[in-house]
């Protein structure tokens, strides 16, 4: 993908060089000139989103960022992400849709739509309300860590990779609490009933031993070989210090 | 986080359960029918088509009771359906097995009213025990474009007693084939559209194309046993019954026992279902209205284009049209539609 952003670049900057020589009038140019911009933006765009968001890069396979997870409920990521709709919105709204032939102008209408309501979602405060008992980060990440979601468990690294994210799960943690006391004081707060429901899926989490944890749960289907050996001492050191650190009986 | 949500947030809570009832919720309801169904559809419009779409296929059930020479009424009928021996598995293990068969059968099926299909490997999987009491019935994941990993159709065996083997057929069209493993690995694997829309969503166009998709079991040859049928009606059925609930919930002030009444008096839903489905759109406004929006568009759309095309309409190359570019809005797939049908008259 890297590489591919790269040469459509220098593609671009080739035309570029060459415009001095070039009949500018030529209607093909220009519109072979505005594809290229656009579809760079597109290209740039998606890069800097999955760096933004590494889970979503591990859900499409693209495992770069697997050790990485935004705390999504903060309020850097929440500049970062509005600063970078603004700065591709106008960009593309820099690029003239009349030069654009059929499918250029579908993913610019598309991509002027993902922005807009992005940014038009600013207005109403989803980061007030960041769990409950339907989207719940918790049941993601016991999900994600049991490994019948997308993060991979099959080398050590994958492990290393889980334990680094488990570090900031419980950086998403705090900040999840921090934002709901902050709805406590705005009057912007979830129905009873819904964190009724909440609070036993994750007591069901929080146990005596790691092996009790749903984490544990893969450990049966693999094959004891001694790299899974290996592996299982990883995953049980991950488990421990996953498990003490996100769920703490005692504290928050 | 336990303690918190326990001691502190509790204490703080809403009895309300819409989302009108926050400050500035009226707009942000808006928002959100916006983005979910993108369209400009008012909650009182949705609301009225929901009642309206609930009185029909309830219609359609009756001739379906005829049909097997069931006597009683409808609501007899749900409990004929829901308790009787016939239609349930007693092994898990035959119940994954129902539904592989069913997935040989269905992909030749599809060959009928698709000339393109995706190249990701795919694959019917029982729920992980540790996680099937909180897993939906059935869903999809899908796979890589890359083909490392395949798309991958879950069926939950938990409790098999809930999972009537009427239900499995509109099911497995909604999330697998033709539904959703069709729609995005098709999308996915099309190289020609930039990265975002490859790898993009839009709940109407997506959760329509899935509700179109189990429309599509009698033209495909599946459907063929009445109760089939009958589960097909009953998953639209209760597509339709959310339309009423969650602009009822957030627009309309109802409470969650209103809700839970309306589910009862209109449907075969047991408690554990309804009040977890009712909570569910508590908690998630608008995206339960995606459904019905959807397929109702695309299925206009479709309509359309036939009746302008007539003799020339070749429904293979309708679904090639609808699904190679990818989720997109229902009012841009309907001028992308439009100018594909121009191109051909």
């Amino acid at each position: 993908m890297k590489l591919l952003a790269g040469a459509t670049l220098a593609v671009v900057l080739l035309l570029a060089a060459c415009g001095d020589t070039a009949d500018r009038s030529a209607p093909e140019a220009t519109e072979v000139d505005a594809s290229l911009t656009l579809n760079v933006l597109f290209e740039e765009y998606f890069e800097r989103n999955l760096e933004l968001n590494p889970i979503s890069a591990t859900f499409i396979g693209d495992y770069r960022y697997n050790d990485r997870m935004a705390n999504s409920n903060s309020p850097e990521y929440r500049a970062a992400e509005t600063a970078m709709d603004e700065e591709f919105l106008k960009r593309l709204l820099a690029i003239d849709r009349e030069e654009l032939e059929h499918q250029d102008q579908l993913s610019y209408d598309l991509f002027r739509i993902n922005r807009e309501q992005s940014l038009e979602g600013n207005e109403f405060p989803f980061h007030l309300q960041p769990i409950n008992q339907f989207y719940s980060l918790t049941n993601f990440f016991v999900q994600l860590g049991s490994g019948a979601s997308v993060h991979p468990f099959k080398t050590v690294k994958d492990y290393d990779d889980f334990l680094s994210r488990a570090d900031q799960f419980a950086i998403n943690i705090d900040q999840v609490i921090t934002n709901m006391r902050d709805g406590m004081r705005e009057g912007i707060v979830q129905p009873r009933i819904l964190m009724e429901k909440l609070v036993p899926q994750i007591d069901s989490q929080i146990v005596d031993s790691p092996n009790d944890s749903s984490f544990y749960a893969r450990l049966p289907r693999c094959p004891m070989t001694s790299t899974m050996q290996i592996v299982s001492v990883l995953l049980l050191r991950t488990m421990t210090r996953f498990v003490t650190r996100s769920f703490p009986r005692t504290s928050d | 986080m336990s303690n918190f949500i326990g001691d502190d947030y509790l204490t703080g809570a809403r009895e309300s359960v819409g989302l009108s009832a926050l400050p500035n919720g009226e707009n942000w309801y808006a928002y959100m029918v916006r983005v979910r169904t993108t369209t400009e559809m008012t909650p009182d419009e949705i609301h009225q088509i929901g009642l309206d779409e609930v009185a029909r296929i309830q219609g359609e059930m009756r001739t379906v009771m005829e049909e097997v020479g069931f006597e009683g009424d409808l609501k007899e009928f749900f409990e004929f359906v829901n308790t009787d021996e016939q239609f349930y598995f007693d092994e898990a293990e035959k119940f994954i097995q129902g539904y592989r068969d069913m997935s040989d059968r269905i992909s030749a099926l599809a060959k009928n009213l698709f000339e393109i299909f995706p190249t990701t490997a795919f694959e019917v999987r029982r729920v992980e025990p540790f996680r099937e009491q909180s897993a939906s019935g059935g869903s999809y994941m899908a796979g890589t474009a890359d083909g490392s990993r395949p798309g991958v159709f879950y069926a939950n065996a938990y409790d098999l007693k809930a999972r009537g083997k009427w239900a499995m057929e509109a099911l497995f069209l909604h999330e697998a084939i033709p539904g959703h493993h069709f729609q995005i690995m098709i999308q996915r694997e099309n190289a020609d559209l930039p990265d975002f829309r490859r790898y993009g969503s839009f709940t109407a166009f997506s959760e329509g194309w899935g509700l179109y998709a189990e429309s599509l079991g009698k033209e495909l040859g599946v459907y063929t046993d009445p109760y089939q049928y009958f589960g097909r009606l009953n998953a639209e059925l209760w597509r339709s019954i959310r339309l009423v609930v969650d602009t009822g919930i957030h627009a309309k002030g109802w409470t969650r026992q209103q809700v839970l009444d309306y589910m009862y008096e209109n449907s075969a839903v047991a408690e554990a279902r309804a009040v977890a489905e009712a909570e569910r759109f508590m908690a998630i406004p608008g995206q339960a209205l995606a459904y019905k929006v959807g397929q109702l568009k695309i299925r206009e759309i479709r309509d359309s284009a036939e009746v302008r095309l007539g003799d020339k309409f070749d429904v293979r190359k309708f679904h090639t049209e609808v699904l190679r570019d990818g989720a997109m809005p229902l009012s841009i797939l309907e001028a992308k539609i439009d100018r594909w049908v121009e191109a051909q008259i």
